[in-house]
């Protein structure tokens, strides 16, 4: 569907929602529980060297500014290795768990449980995004467990796919680079391909290929389909930015840059350039800004009394999808320059917490 | 009188507790030949590496035309015109002839780093020629046989005549060991044509060949010299007698501990054969019979042990254990047949210097010492505490780390690896006397003699022939390869003398 | 004229040997490439053999440092963070979108260089602290990882230069440049192997290291000397990297290393030392890149690929260890 009715959309939606939680929150003036000095925050992610997870990074250190806590911002990088997530996050809560609030972008899946776990037991505060366990959820008893914060990835995948085959003009084959199968998002969104594609008879998907995220392998791989379908490719569909990047390189080094439609999903800076240029087609984008502030966004309001304690709140009010934004050429000039902080000031406030939420997600 | 090429006084050299060489005083003069003889062990090869720089000496002076010199490496030796072929294979296999000929020496053939291939061959190729060979200086190391290869390690000790216009000093370690007659001819012919402008140093255990191409010889035995002869003069008798020295008072009285030796024949091998090392070697082995195999470097003797327990096979011929023909299919299996094998090399390959002196006894035969959860230590105590009472072990208690025993005890507890288990049917002793003193030595030996007794067939080879003699039943020597001779002791004993001709 | 004989006299006796030794991974070529070209009619076309010529110019580039480490007996498990810190850095002194840089093809031989010196500080650890070249060079990878990631910060520089974007991506005479530049070094790397007391050093400082030492050689010299060469083909295999994608990038070296570990293997090259060529390991690289192409043609997954690669490897290492009978061979 077009960006106008995402839009109207997505604001009657929060709208209701807005009701909803109005209704349902309690009265403000809760019991603070730290003070303002000792409150610790904490990002916890893979790393920092590609540009969604930076923006994670600077989302949060903004948000530590503004509220006055850049001190206690501290940054935890896993390098991919679960086992090494968890124990930084052990690591840091041997002083002060109490105040200390973790936003996690998880390395994997099931490194969910033991955070959350550790976050019960030494009283420290967690908000998750992307992915969980399956069969646990924040209001299962887990009451440090503030949030999750999920992203409808099949849904991020239909709509990026949605663009791509009209960008093909509903015909013509397609090729696919697949993220890490063995994560929840690259099963989704590749899913969410596969429905597109299986409601568009004229579109054909000629291969597909896991692409480890990286565009040193997306490369080669393109290349070599080219060489085997030829003109038989009308669209290339990458599961992130990184891979749809190195399909463009290959693409131009084949002397076809713009000229066959490329999507990708994470909104970095570089794939919106392209897109701006028109050498990229759409991506979708989470606002990695908004997903590395939020968590400690809502951890402050918790440990400062403005809210009353999760385990008070509605289900839907502790695990959520978040709101995405489809980027094509159209609104890529909004989004091409670095967000500041007054973008993002009203939603942090502790009364819109759930600005961005667009339905329950358990 | 000339000053001396080389000449070195009261040279010592220690490794751990034995002395190598003890006060060693030799001259080389200007264009002449001298030979270095004695029995392995006696110390010859330690002097060469001495002179070349390869080790430091503990105590006496080197002099150098006259100069005192004391080599930090190897290329300060080098630098002085000192070249020398070691007795060990030197050379490099993935490289070419001509390259290893020149190694370290390429001079001019190796301009700003890059090679000149062109002035590299002709430079190796005009060596090789010397020396009668016609194989391409661009042909790989690897693919040369045994004996091209000795005469490639030739050329490469003449390369050092390359670098310096001084008179070169050669030192040759046994350059003949592995060639045939013509090889032989043209190395002994080469000698004489550096006798012109070159002083050479030859290392040999062909008296013969020694006699016919030096001026002098020296004779060394047990790290010192004992004599020099002209070699004109001198017979190869002569020699002979200097190198075993006078009998020693301590002779082995043997005839106390004799066994009633079996007729049956445990370990038999006939016309055993492997290419370059040995040919057509048959014998047999009754139960209690010591067997002594004599021979020099080169003669196979070695080789023919660790092809008896299974490290190398034979290329023809069988091996019957108790009449039964096996083909073993490595040690493994041969200490699954009762054999058992206490190496040449005592530090890196008898014991294992880290572990106790109970983990190393019990090694062979672990199996016999694991109980249902694993090795039974006590059991393994008490085994160990048994054998080192009987074989009069010294060692301050059963846990204490091998390599903190003094060589003698060191071999004890080499041998009683085999003897832990079940009693062995056959033992290989591959120079079990080596850098023992005198008491060590006969303690070793009494105790070889009581394993006899005790059933076992025992093959030992050793160049100590005075306690070759006193130990063994039956005595073969070896040479080149074949079996030159054989002696039953007790009916035809021969003199050390014998031995040594059929030996060399 | 000099040189023609200089050449001649080496081959004359050594070219059969020479192929003899290339035998092995020539033949997995043939079979890879005949055989892909059976299964899929798209594969032995013109464009295709493009692209693999393309895809391999970096991994063999990479080998030919990597041969010459392995052959003298060491090992380099730096490459990632060294290509890594490469890569960024000649990303910023290129024309760039962070930096006011622009030195142009001069980021070449920056990049070559600042590798050198990466690959002088893992010989010198080896040599002068005595520290195994494995750990060594896991030390020296990890500290260029993070100069990299420094480098890097929350922006990767994108690369703005069009004369070195084109050269990443075009082709000239019909072949991709990077092939060209591939060849180039795969030419200096067999001059130095076959022609430069460093490259012959390296096989006897491998192949019997103690005969190296008795023979009077500065065995340490000329180990530092190798790691210095390895690289230096790592930073120029970095900078080949980065221009083809327009981006320093501190992933840009993920997986290269097990690669040109492999393709040293099945080249010919022992992991003990001594043997080997550049031109082994090189046919060996073009046979990867046929293999991983093909894997694409056919349809088959990337998990595939990995599986067959670690197939081919225990295949050469078994042939190669066929010869020897010694029983008594250590193995580790």
């Amino acid at each position: 569907m077009s960006e106008e009715r995402v839009e109207t959309t997505a604001a009657a939606v929060v709208l209701a929602l807005a009701l909803a939680f109005a209704s349902a929150s309690p009265a403000a003036g809760a019991q603070a529980l730290c003070e303002k000095s000792q409150i610790r925050l904490v990002n916890s992610m893979r790393e920092i060297a590609q540009p969604y997870h930076a923006n994670l990074s600077k989302g949060g250190r903004m948000f530590a500014r503004w509220a006055g806590l850049e001190g206690q911002y501290v940054l935890q990088l896993n390098q991919g290795d679960s086992d090494k997530q968890i124990a930084l996050m052990r690591s840091i809560l041997a002083t002060n768990p109490k105040c200390t609030v973790f936003n996690v972008e998880p390395n994997a899946d099931v490194v969910v449980k033991p955070m959350v776990d550790t976050a019960n037991q030494t009283g420290a505060w967690i908000v998750t995004h992307w992915a969980h366990n399956r069969g646990m959820h924040p209001f299962d008893g887990y009451d440090h467990w503030i949030a999750h914060v999920a992203v409808n990835s099949e849904e991020v995948g239909i709509a990026v796919s949605e663009q791509l085959v009209a960008a093909m003009g509903g015909k013509g084959g397609l090729v696919a680079l697949q993220g890490r199968l063995d994560t929840d998002p690259a099963q989704k969104r590749f899913a969410g391909l596969k429905s597109v594609v299986a409601r568009h008879p004229g579109i054909t998907l000629l291969a597909q290929q896991p692409a480890n995220w990286d565009r040193t392998v997306a490369f080669p791989t393109i290349q070599a389909w080219l060489a085997k379908y030829g003109d038989r490719i009308k669209g290339i569909w990458a599961a992130n930015d990184d891979m749809a990047l190195g399909a463009l390189e290959a693409l131009r080094a084949a002397g076809l840059a713009g000229r066959i439609p490329i999507v990708g999903v994470d909104g970095i800076p570089e794939a919106i350039a392209a897109i701006a240029r028109g050498e990229m087609t759409a991506t979708v984008s989470s606002d990695a800004f908004y997903q590395g502030s939020i968590g400690l966004a809502m951890g402050v309001c918790v440990l400062t009394g403005q809210v009353p304690p999760p385990q008070t709140w509605a289900k839907q009010q502790r695990e959520y999808y978040l709101r995405t934004t489809v980027i094509t050429k159209e609104n890529a000039s909004r989004y091409a320059t670095e967000p500041t902080v007054e973008g993002y000031v009203d939603e942090w406030r502790c009364d819109k917490l759930w600005s961005r939420a667009s339905g329950p997600a358990y | 009188m000339s000053v001396a090429a080389l000449r070195v006084e009261g040279l010592c050299k220690r490794f751990g507790d034995t002395y190598a060489l003890r006060g060693v005083t030799l001259e080389v003069r200007p264009r002449e030949v001298v030979g270095l003889v004695g029995e392995n062990g006696a110390g010859k090869s330690t002097l060469l590496k001495l002179l070349a720089g390869v080790t430091r000496p503990d105590g006496g002076t080197m002099m150098v035309r006259g100069s005192a010199v004391r080599w930090r490496k190897v290329r300060d030796a080098a630098d002085a015109g000192i070249g020398i072929m070691f007795q060990e294979s030197s050379l490099v296999p993935d490289i070419t002839v001509a390259e290893n000929v020149l190694l370290a020496h390429e001079g001019s053939a190796v301009r700003l780093g890059i090679y000149r291939w062109h002035e590299l061959f002709a430079r190796a190729k005009a060596l090789l020629v010397k020396l009668g060979m016609t194989i391409s200086p661009g042909a790989d190391a690897h693919t040369l046989s045994f004996s091209e290869r000795q005469l490639v390690e030739f050329a490469k000790a003449l390369a050092v005549e390359t670098r310096t216009c001084d008179a070169p000093i050669l030192l040759l370690d046994e350059p003949t060991s592995a060639l045939d007659e013509r090889g032989v001819a043209t190395v002994l012919q080469t000698i004489e044509e550096l006798r012109t402008h070159a002083s050479v140093v030859l290392v040999s255990h062909r008296l013969e060949e020694v006699r016919r191409v030096c001026d002098r010889i020296y004779v060394m035995k047990d790290g010192s010299c004992v004599g020099e002869r002209d070699a004109r003069t001198c017979t190869v008798e002569a020699l002979q007698r200097l190198m075993i020295g006078h009998e020693t008072g301590t002779d082995f009285p043997r005839e106390a501990v004799r066994s009633q030796l079996a007729e049956t024949v445990c370990l038999e091998v006939r016309q055993l054969s492997r290419r370059d090392k040995y040919v057509d070697v048959s014998l047999a082995l009754r139960h209690g019979e010591v067997l002594g195999i004599a021979g020099a470097t080169g003669s196979g003797c070695e080789e023919l042990c660790r092809t008896l327990f299974g490290i190398v096979p034979p290329d023809s011929g069988t091996m019957l254990l108790d009449g039964r023909t096996v083909a073993l299919r490595g040690p493994s299996d041969a200490v699954a047949q009762g054999i058992g094998y206490v190496p040449a090399d005592r530090p890196r390959e008898g014991i294992i210097g880290a572990m106790s002196v109970t983990e190393n006894m019990t090694l062979a035969h672990l199996a016999q010492f694991c109980g249902r959860w694993g090795i039974d230590r006590r059991r393994e105590r008490e085994v160990a505490e048994r054998w080192i009472e009987r074989l009069r072990i010294v060692t301050p208690c059963a846990t204490t780390r091998a390599s903190d025993l003094s060589g003698g005890n060191q071999q004890k507890v080499a041998l009683a690896k085999w003897l832990v288990g079940k009693p062995p049917r056959v033992l290989i002793l591959d120079h079990p006397l080596r850098a023992l003193d005198v008491v060590a030595r006969r303690d070793i030996l009494k105790t070889i003699r009581e394993l006899a007794c005790d059933g076992a067939g025992i093959v030992v080879v050793a160049d100590a022939l005075d306690e070759l003699l006193a130990v063994s039943d039956t005595l073969i020597v070896m040479r080149d390869g074949r079996i030159s001779a054989r002696y039953s002791i007790a009916q035809d004993r021969p003199t050390r003398q014998t031995i040594l001709e059929k030996m060399i | 004229m000099a040189l023609r004989q200089a050449v001649e006299s080496r081959f004359r006796a050594g070219i059969l040997s020479m192929v003899r030794r290339t035998s092995g991974p020539l033949l997995a070529l043939f079979a890879l490439t005949i055989g892909f070209a059976v299964a899929e009619s798209q594969f032995a076309t013109l464009a295709n053999l493009r692209n693999i010529l393309d895809s391999s110019a970096v991994p063999l580039v990479l080998s030919i440092g990597m041969t010459f480490v392995i052959r003298q007996g060491s090992i380099d498990l730096s490459i990632e963070g060294l290509m890594a810190a490469c890569s960024l850095v000649f990303a910023l002194v290129v024309a760039n979108d962070r930096m006011q840089f622009d030195l142009g093809w001069l980021g070449l031989p920056i990049a070559a260089a600042l590798g050198a010196v990466f690959g002088l500080a893992n010989g010198l650890i080896v040599t002068r602290l005595r520290v195994p070249s494995f750990m060594a060079t896991l030390g020296i990878g990890s500290t260029c990882l993070g100069i990299a990631m420094l480098l890097s910060g929350d922006q990767p520089p994108l690369i703005r230069d069009p004369a070195l974007r084109h050269w990443g991506l075009g082709q000239s005479f019909g072949v991709p440049n990077l092939a060209l530049a591939a060849a180039a070094c795969l030419a200096a790397g067999f001059f130095v192997e076959q022609f430069t007391r460093l490259g012959r050093y390296s096989y006897v400082v491998g192949g019997a290291e103690s005969v190296a030492r008795l023979s009077g050689l500065n065995v340490d010299l000329y180990k530092v000397g190798v790691f210095a060469f390895a690289g230096l083909m790592t930073g120029m295999a970095a900078a080949m990297e980065s221009a083809r994608l327009g981006i320093g990038h501190v992933e840009i070296g993920a997986g290269q290393m097990l690669g040109a570990i492999t393709a040293v293997v099945i080249g010919g090259t022992s992991l003990s030392g001594g043997s080997g060529s550049v031109l082994g390991s090189a046919i060996a690289v073009l046979a990867l890149a046929v293999l991983a192409d093909g894997m694409v043609f056919v349809g088959a997954t990337p998990y595939m690929e990995k599986a067959i690669q670690g197939g081919i490897v225990l295949v050469a290492a078994i042939v190669a260890g066929w010869q020897v009978h010694d029983r008594l061979r250590v193995v580790k």
